[in-house]
């Protein structure tokens, strides 16, 4: 629709157009801070004064230290599970009948739901949160995964057995790399309800964390550091979401667009 | 092929079944023996039928599908109406692309501490919280579907001097419908884990504010019984959304 001469104009219209809505978003929030909301709400100006004292303190740092530590240990366990449980109801359709109910009555359902069940199995000690994030993690990567396995496409499905590939042959030469962007997709996904659910386990059983930082914090009439904490959540996950894009056109440079 | 689907089907539903059974049986055996941790099926039913009796329970699923509402449509009006926008503004749509893409990355749950005590904890500040929830995947998929408008059609609508009023009702809005749908679809499912944050965190009301009572009683078998009605009630959410969608599928153009 641009005709090309037009085009570094347009560019540069864009790049004055972000900057006008930057500056709008801030002054806003700004002024709507100073003149009608209560003055201890964060403020881009005290967000920024808070930034590098917050991010260097102790207290950040071991908050940062549990949440991360849980959100990843969970993430490996249940995005391993999750992929290997739906590698095998791809292809094994009894199983995938058998655990069809559970896996799409808790996918469907909002983890937080699951976090007082959690507190009461498992107290409120930091194996809940593993818990809840490995299940958050589980779900995703074994949907997402078991719907990749099941539709492998009839061509290679057909050259394969006209190959007569061998079972093994077949998961590794066939079923693996065409469901690979599906893994991909179903990790990406759960990395952002990963952590999710680690705050949210945090907020409702008190365990030391980000959650718990941000709660303490917002409690306190420290707004803005507490919303540095929020910021560097939503940090952690856009650099997720761009490493997990990263590795799929790495990985796959013909596939570019997974649907979910 | 096709001529075994029906039963291939049934079979499906037999497995499970079977599977729901085998998981009823486990849940019984766990529950009589462990009675303060779990509790058997037919306690928690009974829990959830003393709710129901003395009202808490559909008072508590009236609060929380209230608030599902007003926070979904307000979603649905601002984010259709916004991905529209986009779709016709190049010059918003290139100046606010990374700020839709930012504001979507902030855990709107890590938000709730603050949204708390700016807008307090009364109906406003809850459905704000749905409503931040719900409204993303409804801009980015109806700013999509819009976008994708084919060419030819824009330029045959242009060349025969349609007017913008036109051009958005017989071009515009029904191209885009579907992708709307889509985003919400997405936007239900995300409005239902709005609701019960902002049950959680702002304050204890619905269906979220039984399960904390539940849950700080050690009362396991309301937990378990309302932990399963959340599950019950999301996955008929998500097939309210299907169904949407599904329905308004055909009117997506076929795509080259």
């Amino acid at each position: 629709m641009v005709s090309a001469p037009t085009r570094r104009p347009r560019n540069l219209a864009g790049w004055v157009g972000k900057l006008i809505v930057a500056a709008l978003v801030v002054a806003v929030w700004e002024a709507s801070v100073r003149l009608w909301l209560p003055d201890y709400l964060p403020t881009p100006s005290g967000v920024v004064r808070a930034a590098w004292p917050t991010l260097i303190s102790a207290d950040f740092g071991k908050a940062f230290g549990d949440t991360i530590s849980g959100v990843a240990a969970g993430l490996l366990i249940g995005c391993l599970a999750g992929t290997a449980l739906g590698l095998a109801t791809g292809r094994l359709p009894w199983l995938r009948y058998l655990t069809s109910p559970y896996l799409s009555g808790l996918y469907a359902m909002p983890m937080l739901a699951i976090v007082p069940m959690a507190t009461i199995w498992l107290g409120y000690s930091s194996q809940t949160r593993l818990a809840v994030i490995a299940l958050s993690a589980f779900l995703p990567c074994a949907v997402s995964t078991g719907d990749g396995a099941r539709n492998v496409p009839s061509q290679l499905r057909e050259t394969a057995k006209v190959l007569r590939l061998s079972r093994v042959r077949f998961v590794l030469d066939v079923l693996l790399p065409s469901t690979l962007p599906f893994v991909v997709a179903g990790v990406q996904v759960a990395v952002g309800r990963a952590l999710v659910g680690a705050v949210a386990v945090e907020f409702l059983a008190s365990l030391p964390g980000l959650g718990t930082f941000i709660l303490t914090n917002a409690r306190s009439f420290e707004q803005n550091t507490a919303f540095v904490a929020v910021f560097v959540l939503a940090v952690l996950g856009i650099a997720a979401r761009a490493g997990t894009e990263t590795a799929l056109h790495r990985l796959m440079p013909w596939h570019l667009h997974v649907n979910r | 092929m096709h001529a075994s689907r029906p039963g291939k089907r049934l079979l499906a539903a037999v497995v499970s079944a079977v599977g729901l059974l085998f998981g009823l049986g486990v849940w019984q055996i766990v529950g009589q023996r462990d009675p303060v941790l779990f509790a058997t099926p037919g306690r928690s039913a009974e829990a959830l039928l003393v709710l129901t009796e003395e009202g808490s329970l559909p008072s508590a699923l009236l609060a929380s599908g209230t608030l599902l509402v007003i926070g979904l449509i307000l979603a649905i009006v601002a984010g259709v109406g916004f991905g529209l926008l986009l779709s016709r503004a190049k010059l918003l749509r290139t100046s606010t692309d990374w700020l839709i893409f930012a504001a979507q990355s902030v855990p709107i749950v890590a938000l709730a501490p603050i949204i708390l005590s700016a807008f307090g904890f009364g109906l406003p500040a809850k459905s704000l919280v749905v409503f931040l929830t719900a409204v993303f995947p409804i801009v980015v998929n109806t700013a999509e579907g819009a976008h994708r408008v084919p060419t030819t059609l824009l330029e045959v609508a242009r060349t025969y001097r349609s007017s913008e009023w036109h051009l958005w009702k017989d071009l515009l809005l029904p191209h885009t419908v579907p992708y709307a749908m889509t985003g919400i679809r997405q936007g239900i499912a995300m409005a239902f884990v709005g609701t019960l944050a902002a049950e959680f965190f702002l304050n204890a009301s619905g269906v979220g504010g039984l399960l904390l009572a539940a849950s700080t009683n050690f009362d396991s078998a309301t937990v378990l019984g309302l932990t399963l009605l959340v599950s019950v009630l999301a996955v008929g959410l998500m097939s309210l959304g299907r169904a949407v969608e599904r329905y308004f599928a055909r009117w997506r153009a076929v795509e080259e």
